[in-house]
This record gives structure tokens, sequence and C-alpha cells, in this order.
């Protein structure tokens, strides 16, 4: 697992330096401009998209085959993926925590608790993304899962663009509703999702191979 | 013990069937899988190593279920694909490092000096390689963790006659242990004829024979006679003619090949083409 979990490390510090600048520029952002919801949203979007990437490019260099002559179970090699995914978003959430920290000690944020929920809806919107990407990738493979993965964005968008454009109440509605929630019990949804689509990517790892 | 058991492997695609091939490699020895694109080397390969699932059959690598105690088994196996793998990103020196997590057994002294000897350089990506260099880090991987069995999937296809020649002599190296031994897929059948003591064809997901490759080429002559000649030989005995306005040239087994004809010993890859031709 250590060889899979350093493999995939090396392909992210390679193929990821633009996103990863990217989105250090948008968590300085977010701290300058904390009101900005889409400074927040697009580091948590890029970091839930690295599985689904890394999976193409073992595709497209076969490793996907290789790695299967190597003693790991199918568990391991999804898994890896999973593995990689948290870390990415773990890693955004707590430079963001530490960007709104920042702009509270500085006085451009007014309270930490509103910010924490928006971090926590993300989290909890991210582990659905990624969750959904993944699964989708190992069950259609990485063309046709990518394919499907916009559909699922695009449709989540107009949800979104309808809710907030068709009757301006409705997200807060929506975000009120969530948040009513607890924001704890957000979070757990998506780690449930999480488990859920690493148990079930396992499955479709292995009926893939026929 | 034998390195490799196979028994009833099959496996259905929509267009293909690879139907039940049987294949035994005796531990020490080389076996080389010789087919046209197509015929099913590599979804032969592929099913070994269970790298797909089966349909029917049993498949034992170095004396253990190749299944149930897969992990185990692959420890202990090398195994070079006809495009290596490895991602375009990494250099030797990185997929040293990946390989050191993955095998029990991994030795970067092992790993160092192959580099070394096959003069892969360190810090080139391996996108940027030649596929003779590639190939031969895709060996050096595969050598590195003290394996017993190595399975090369069309590993010198697509190689200049140098690097070909290199990468025989290292496979022949490997062999001089005793308990290692190779399977080696390739439709290049002069590479495998120079390697292999064991030789097995296959055609369209057939099977066609697999044999020790001495006693295969004792058995049959070249045999170019008048076309009459060709007439008192047994027709039972002979694998394949070709008839042209200059005579007769046929495969014939030894036995059957009349005194004082114009015989000459025949190739793996003259048993190959005539037997393909054959079965049409």
């Amino acid at each position: 697992m250590r060889g899979l979990i350093l493999k995939d490390s090396y392909m992210v510090m390679r193929y990821f330096k633009i996103q990863i600048a990217v989105s250090l520029m948008f968590v300085v952002m977010t701290a300058v401009t904390p009101w900005n919801l889409y400074c927040l949203f697009f580091p948590f979007f890029m970091a839930s998209l690295i599985p689904a990437t890394l999976l193409s490019y073992d595709e497209r260099s076969r490793w996907d085959e290789y790695s299967r002559t190597m003693p790991y179970s199918p568990a391991q090699l999804v898994s890896v993926k999973y593995i990689m995914g948290i870390i990415s978003i773990a890693v955004v959430f707590v430079a963001m925590v530490v960007a709104v920290l920042v702009s509270l000690a500085a006085g451009w944020a007014e309270s930490i608790g509103e910010y924490i929920v928006q971090l926590c809806f993300l989290l909890f919107v991210c582990s659905i993304f990624m969750s959904v990407n993944i699964t989708v990738m190992f069950w259609l493979g990485v063309e046709k899962g990518r394919i499907f993965y916009v559909a699922v964005v695009a449709a989540f968008g107009s949800v979104m663009g309808v809710l907030s454009v068709g009757n301006q109440g409705a997200l807060p509605k929506f975000l009120g509703m969530l948040s009513g929630l607890r924001t704890a019990g957000l979070v757990l949804i998506g780690f449930l999702v999480i488990a859920l689509s690493w148990l079930l990517a396992i499955k479709l790892y292995r009926r893939k191979r026929t | 013990m034998n390195a490799i058991e196979v028994k009833n492997l099959t496996k259905k695609f929509k267009n293909f069937k690879l139907d039940n091939i049987d294949l035994t490699l005796p531990s020490g020895c080389i076996m080389g899988l010789i087919g046209e694109n197509g015929a099913g080397k590599s979804t032969t390969i592929k099913l070994i190593l269970d790298m797909l699932r089966r349909d029917n059959s049993e498949v034992k690598l170095l004396g253990r279920d190749a299944v149930r105690e897969g992990r185990a088994v692959r420890e202990e196996i090398g195994v070079v694909l006809d495009e290596v793998g490895i991602p375009g990103c990494l250099d030797s020196r990185k997929v040293g490092k990946i390989m050191a997590g993955t095998f029990k057994n991994w030795d970067d002294g092992a790993y160092s000096g192959l580099i070394g000897r096959f003069g892969i350089p360190k810090n080139k990506k391996f996108s940027d390689l030649s596929r003779g260099t590639k190939m031969k880090l895709g060996l050096a991987v595969a050598l590195s963790h003290h394996p017993k069995l190595l399975i090369l999937d069309e590993a010198t296809s697509g190689l200049d006659p140098v690097v070909r020649d290199e990468l025989i002599e290292m496979l022949m190296d490997f062999t001089r242990s005793e308990d290692h031994s190779i399977l080696i897929s390739s439709h290049i059948v002069s590479d495998l004829e120079k390697l292999c003591d064991y030789v097995a064809f296959l055609h369209r997901g057939r099977l066609m024979l697999s044999e020790e490759k001495d006693e295969l080429l004792s058995r049959y002559w070249f045999l170019r006679c008048p076309v009459e000649d060709l007439k008192a030989v047994d027709p039972g005995a002979i694998l394949h003619k070709k008839i042209s306005g200059y005579g007769a040239e046929a495969i014939v087994r030894r036995d059957s090949v009349p005194r004082g004809a114009d015989v000459s010993p025949v190739s793996i890859e003259d048993l190959f083409i005539y037997m393909v031709k054959e079965a049409g």
C-alpha cells in the first residue's frame, strides 16, 4: 500500500502543480475576502477531482493493468484513490480554516461560526462529488465516468441556480435546512457517503475484471 | 515442481473465445507462447495472472493457487507487459522507491546494479526513454524482488535486434538458477526459438500444441522432392505440403521420410506457420 500512496503522491506533485498553485491563491483570497463563496468552493472542488484524474492517468499509462500484477488486493488498489482524495480535501479544509482565522484576526471576517458551517457544507458537497466520481469511474471506466460526472455537477449547479435565481429565498432556506441538520450531522453524512461508495467501488472493481 | 500449471483455461468474450488451454511449465525452464496477433497470448497471460476473471480453469503458479494465494504468489513473480505500465512522469529512482513499498523482497542493491548494467538514466522521465530502455526498466523492476517466475508479454516486440539480443541474454542469465522459470509470449518466433525449452502454439484462442522444443524439432524434417516422390510418403505423416512447378516441399514426420531424400531441419517458425495455415 505504501508503494501505491507514494506513486500517487509523485503523480499529484507532478501533474497538479498548477491546480495546487491556483488553489493556494484562492485560499489567500478567502483570507482577504471571506464572504466570497467562490473562493471557498474552488479549492474544495479541485481537491475532489484529484482521485478521478489520477485514475485517468493510470489508465493512460496502463498502470491500472501493471498494478494488478503486483501483490496488491483489489481493495488496496481502490482504497488508494479514496485515501488520496480524503487527504486532498482535508488539506484544503485545514488551509481554509487557517485562512478564516487569519481573516478574523485581521478583522476582515466577523464570526467564525458562519464560516465553519460553510466549510462543513463544502466538505459535505465535495464528499458527495468525490464519491460519485470515483464510483462511476470504477463502474463505467474513465471516459464514460467523466461524462457522467460532468452531468452530475451540471445538474447540481442547475438546481442551485434555480433555487437562487427563481426564488430568492430558496437557497438560503435550503442552506438553513442543512445547517439545521447540525454541522456535525452534515459532515457525518458526507463521511457515510464516502464509506458506502468506497465499498461499492471495491465491488465494482472486482466485477470489472470480467 | 511446476512453475505453471494451467488446466482448462477458458474465457469467452463477445467476439473471441480462449478455449480449454492446458499448459505446464516445469520449474527451471523457459516456455515460449507463440501466436499471431490476436491469437490470445495476452489474454492467456492476464488470465494466468488473475488480471481477468476466468470462466473455468485451475491455475497454479509455483505450486500455489493463483487466485486464493494470489498476493503471496505475486510476491514471487516478475511481470513485464508490452507497454510496461510505468507512469510517464516517473524516473527510475522514483520507480525504485515505489517498488520498495510494494514488494516485501525488494532489493535496492540489486535494482541499482541492474539500472547501472542496463544503462538506464536515473533522472530521465519514463516517457522520455526509448522503447528498449523502457523494457529494460520493466525488466529491472521485475528482477529486483528476486522472483522465481518471470512472465513477459510481447517484451521483445518493437525492439531493434541489438536490444532484443541483450534482453534475451538477460533472460538466459536469469534461468541459470535451477528454480527460475520464464513464460514469454511473442509473435517474433525467432527470438523464442533461441531461448525456449518449451513452446506452445496458440491460434485463434486455441492451443495447437505445447511441448518440449527439441522433441518437437526432432520429430519433423523439411523435405524437398519431386511431386511423385511425395506420393510415396504416408499422408498422415505430412504436416504441411506445398506443391509448385519446381517440385514439392513438405514438413513430414522423420520416421516417414524415404531414404536418400533431400531433407533439412525444420525451424519452430516453419512449424508454426505451416500449422497455422493448416488450421486455417
